[in-house]
């Protein structure tokens, strides 16, 4: 079954038509990897869906209208990473984390049970935070931080996880890290819908690629179908290298093509 | 010891605290009444005897209506000024920031301007609270669909709005006995309030800080943005019309009783925000208990630093406060080099 599936969905911001009439079905499993240059309308896009704002068309979560559900459902069906790594008070890592814990709680007063405490330790080990639980998370580092709110994404726990630009600001080791607790989710069984901006870790860990340009979809599919020198070319401008090592696939952008302004105009 | 132990123990001794300087405040004033003999007096009544029943006035009348007016005026303050800062997470938020303090306050000045006041009882604070009704329908009306910076705009030409008027009211005085005592009000003070005085302020003040309380989880998931908290279940946009109406209900009944009291609802959040690991729903109830210590704290000490000359309660919290939230600022930027 589908854990989402948008139609007809268009995004007005300011006047301008960001998202136009996009469609998009994600089942359980998958690894997706939505990359475009910027300004194509992947952020907007899963701030829609998430319904932090206004847009035109249907979208529908494990079947249900999302429009039905309640701003509580939709948060135990989705988690979301945004792309501000916000964290306004010096509070502990460890409750940043547990925030994740909060769709599936009663409402009212009362600390976390066992079972939430496991989970938020898991979702810290996950990210590599858990040697930070006790430090003020406003003291970390950026990408320290960036760890914390993914840990704090995973504890959600979410069938969907939604992350927008996860691997900015990480270190190779982080990134890499994080792409396979994105993969190891996916096999589990839950889905990642995530904005990158690194075509080589999007090539080597997603099962498949959604490339936007101009609020559109312009390809889908495996990452050696979507990923041609062709598009890369057309949709940001660039010649890249393609190669192969431990059985994946390899990409380096090497340079803009020429008569770069036309293209990107 | 454990971090909920902390916790516990910084709420215990604020509610201690809270006590004592509520007794405190039933036991000074210029009456001068034996500890026991007031405590009887409040309790038990006159019973008869002539100097019991005055001083079962005093106590029931005066003092009483005084002391639960600081409690209540103080807490809803300070809670206030915590749910502000967590909605806008801005530390420099506090009450007077959507303007319901300056909105009540020109009620009230066009009450005593108008003679309202003098010639309906009640009339006074009944203006105020109108004045910060009106404050909190314009705001939400010009802000309730906008982000915080839409409300941290709106409530900014509020309050500029109605300090004009507020002037102008001043400048058109008819006499200077009327300026006089716009200017004394808009001080603020719990001199001179009674127990109809607490039944009118009270309510308001108690529905509000119930709405207010209410909002301490959605605070908490504030802390990683709107969107973060979106995406934990937060309906955002009604976390901000509750946290709007509360605080208008809180601190306009609050205001409305008592003038302007400048700077419990700022300094005290960010007083106590450090002790309660900064997380923002601890940080509610621990504020509550914060403003009421400030309030009552203040008000016993405008009593007993100058007896008979009526230092105004408002003056007295600003003085203090203003040099106090100084030495904050210092300390912080101090830790950070």
């Amino acid at each position: 079954m589908s854990l989402l599936n948008l139609s007809g969905l268009s995004v007005s911001l300011g006047g301008a038509e960001v998202v136009k009439d996009l469609a998009l079905e994600i089942a359980a499993g998958e690894f997706v990897g939505l990359i475009g240059p910027n300004g194509a309308g992947k952020s907007t896009l899963l701030r829609a869906v998430l319904g932090s704002i206004r847009c035109e068309g249907e979208i529908s979560m494990d079947g249900r209208r999302a429009a039905d559900l309640s701003v509580g459902e939709r948060a135990r069906r989705i988690a979301y990473l945004p792309q501000d790594r916000e964290i306004a008070w010096p509070v502990a890592v460890e409750r940043v984390v547990a925030l994740g814990r909060m769709p599936h709680r009663r409402p009212g007063p009362g600390d976390l049970t066992v079972a939430d405490r496991t989970v938020v330790r898991q979702a810290m080990e996950a990210a590599d935070v858990a040697h930070l639980e006790k430090r003020r998370a406003t003291d970390l580092s950026g990408g320290e931080r960036a760890r914390v709110l993914i840990a704090r994404a995973l504890a959600q726990c979410a069938p969907l996880l939604m992350a927008d630009e996860p691997t900015a600001g990480l270190d190779p080791a982080h990134q890499i890290a994080c792409m396979r607790v994105f993969a190891d989710l996916a096999a589990n069984g839950s889905s990642v819908l995530a904005c990158l901006h690194d075509l080589g870790l999007a090539a080597r860990w997603c099962t498949r690629i959604i490339l936007m340009a101009r609020g559109r979809i312009v390809a889908d599919g495996a990452p050696r179908d979507v990923l041609t020198a062709d598009r890369l070319a057309e949709v940001y401008g660039i010649r890249a290298h393609f190669g192969e090592a431990e059985g994946g696939m390899v990409i380096q952008p090497l340079d803009l093509v020429e008569d770069v302004p036309a293209r990107l105009r | 010891m454990s971090e909920i132990a902390a916790y516990r123990l910084l709420l215990a001794s604020l509610a201690l605290a809270t006590g004592i300087l509520f007794a405190l405040s039933l036991m000074v004033g210029p009456a001068g009444i034996a500890f026991s003999d007031s405590l009887r007096a409040l309790v038990l009544g006159g019973g008869g005897d002539e100097t019991r029943e005055a001083m079962a006035l005093v106590m029931r009348e005066i003092r009483l209506p005084r002391a639960l007016l600081g409690l209540g005026i103080g807490a809803s303050l300070g809670l206030s000024g915590a749910v502000l800062q967590g909605l806008l997470r801005n530390p420099l938020a506090e009450p007077g920031l959507l303007g319901v303090s300056a909105s009540a306050s020109l009620g009230a000045v066009l009450a005593i301007y108008t003679g309202l006041s003098a010639a309906v009882p009640l009339g006074l604070p009944l203006a105020a609270l109108a004045g910060a009704v009106i404050a909190v329908l314009v705001v939400q009306a010009m802000a309730g669909g906008g982000g915080t910076l839409a409300i941290i705009l709106a409530g900014v030409a509020v309050s500029s709005f109605a300090a004009a008027m507020t002037s102008l009211t001043l400048n058109l005085s008819p006499n200077p006995f009327a300026a006089l005592e716009i200017v004394f009000w808009m001080l603020g003070s719990l001199s001179d309030r009674s127990m109809t005085h607490v039944w009118l302020a009270g309510p308001f003040i108690v529905v509000g800080c119930v709405v207010l309380f209410r909002l301490g989880p959605a605070l908490d998931a504030l802390t990683i943005g709107n969107d973060g908290a979106r995406s934990l279940g937060v309906n955002v946009a009604r976390v901000r019309l509750f946290a709007i109406l509360g605080t208008a209900s809180a601190v306009g009944g609050a205001t409305a009783v008592a003038g302007a009291i400048g700077f419990v609802g700022l300094v005290v959040p960010h007083l106590l925000r450090p002790l309660v690991g900064a997380v923002p729903s601890r940080l509610l109830p621990a504020s509550a208990l914060g403003g009421a210590v400030m309030v009552l704290a203040a008000d016993v000490a405008v009593r007993l630093i100058a007896p008979d000359r009526d230092l105004k309660l408002g003056v007295l919290t600003s003085i203090v406060g203003a040099p106090f939230f100084l030495w904050l600022v210092w300390r912080a930027r101090r830790e950070q080099a």
